[in-house]
């Protein structure tokens, strides 16, 4: 009978420890899907330029394009719909909404500048040129440990030589 | 002869619980590997404006490169299936690129089919892009 127990025991044993890894690893793939989907959007956020600025050589971007191209590029890559929220949570790599904390195109002033986004976990960001710059935040639940683990990931693309 | 046939029934799980652990990990890394190579092809995808599937100038087309590089990480090129809505036609600037990269999941398990049940599964890999191709 002990060796029974002892078996059983090392079964639960090894499957919870099977389970966690299994955990961490699907948790790494969503780190890095969200790090590429974010570096895409900030990529296709920096392209909307103001045309009749861009003829003088100056970069100059359209708020408004920044932010909707920059969220059309999340929804398309992250599975998310217009609100953010996934739409298939069961199934998307993200169980949860995503929260953009910061999302700006920086055009002007004298470079290199440092950004203060006034969020807690997030350093100085310093930009060496014009530049848009993104702060996502989001969560993946550990459920063997009942916990959960909050993200926040910073995203920039520059444009280089202006 | 008790014995014999609790060994029998024991060696199947302690080879699963050694060795599943290696197939999981692998399957993982290989994923890994897919979709880093997707998200550094479809940013040359972006710059081309379509998934280009013939060489040109000298320089190896998009398709044969993602091919060249899965290859040298030990995948089959002939079991690759790579998708983009934009095989034909350059997007310009501010239109959206997409691709898409396929590959059978191979070893998943340590006894193969051991069911009966299992079916061929794939990873799938997807990315969007805004083009930056100016015609």
């Amino acid at each position: 009978m002990k060796i029974l127990y002892a078996v059983l025991f090392i079964i639960c044993y090894w499957w919870l420890s099977n389970f966690y890894l299994l955990e961490s690893r699907s948790n790494t793939i969503a780190d890095q899907r969200v790090k590429s989907a974010l570096d895409i959007a900030t990529h296709d956020a920096s392209l909307q330029l103001d045309v009749l600025q861009l003829d003088q050589g100056k970069i100059k971007f359209v708020p408004a394009n920044v932010q909707s191209a920059f969220l059309s590029s999340l929804e398309k890559n992250l599975y998310l719909d217009g609100s953010l929220n996934p739409l298939n949570p069961s199934k998307n790599i993200l169980p949860s909404a995503p929260s953009v904390l910061y999302l700006s195109g920086v055009d002007s002033g004298s470079f290199p500048q440092v950004i203060n986004t006034n969020i807690s976990g997030v350093p100085l960001i310093t930009i060496n040129n014009p530049s848009v710059v993104a702060v996502l935040e989001y969560t993946l639940p550990y459920k063997t440990i009942s916990g959960k683990r909050n993200v926040k990931i910073v995203s920039i693309h520059q444009y280089k030589g202006y | 002869m008790k014995q014999l046939y609790a060994l029998l029934f024991i060696i199947p799980i302690i080879l699963y619980m050694m060795f599943q652990p290696s197939y999981d990990n692998t399957a993982f890394q290989r994923g890994v590997m897919l979709e880093q190579e997707l998200t550094r092809s479809v940013k040359l995808v972006a710059t081309e404006g379509m998934l280009t599937t013939e060489s040109s100038y000298g320089s190896s087309s998009i398709e044969a490169q993602i091919k060249s590089d899965l290859s040298a990480l030990k995948f089959d090129p002939s079991k690759l299936i790579i998708n983009s809505s934009t095989k034909t036609s350059r997007i310009p600037r501010g239109g959206y690129v997409d691709l898409e990269i396929r590959y059978p999941i191979e070893s998943r398990y340590v006894f193969k089919n051991f069911w009966g049940t299992d079916e061929q599964k794939y990873y799938i890999y997807r990315a969007t892009e805004m083009s930056e191709y100016i015609p």
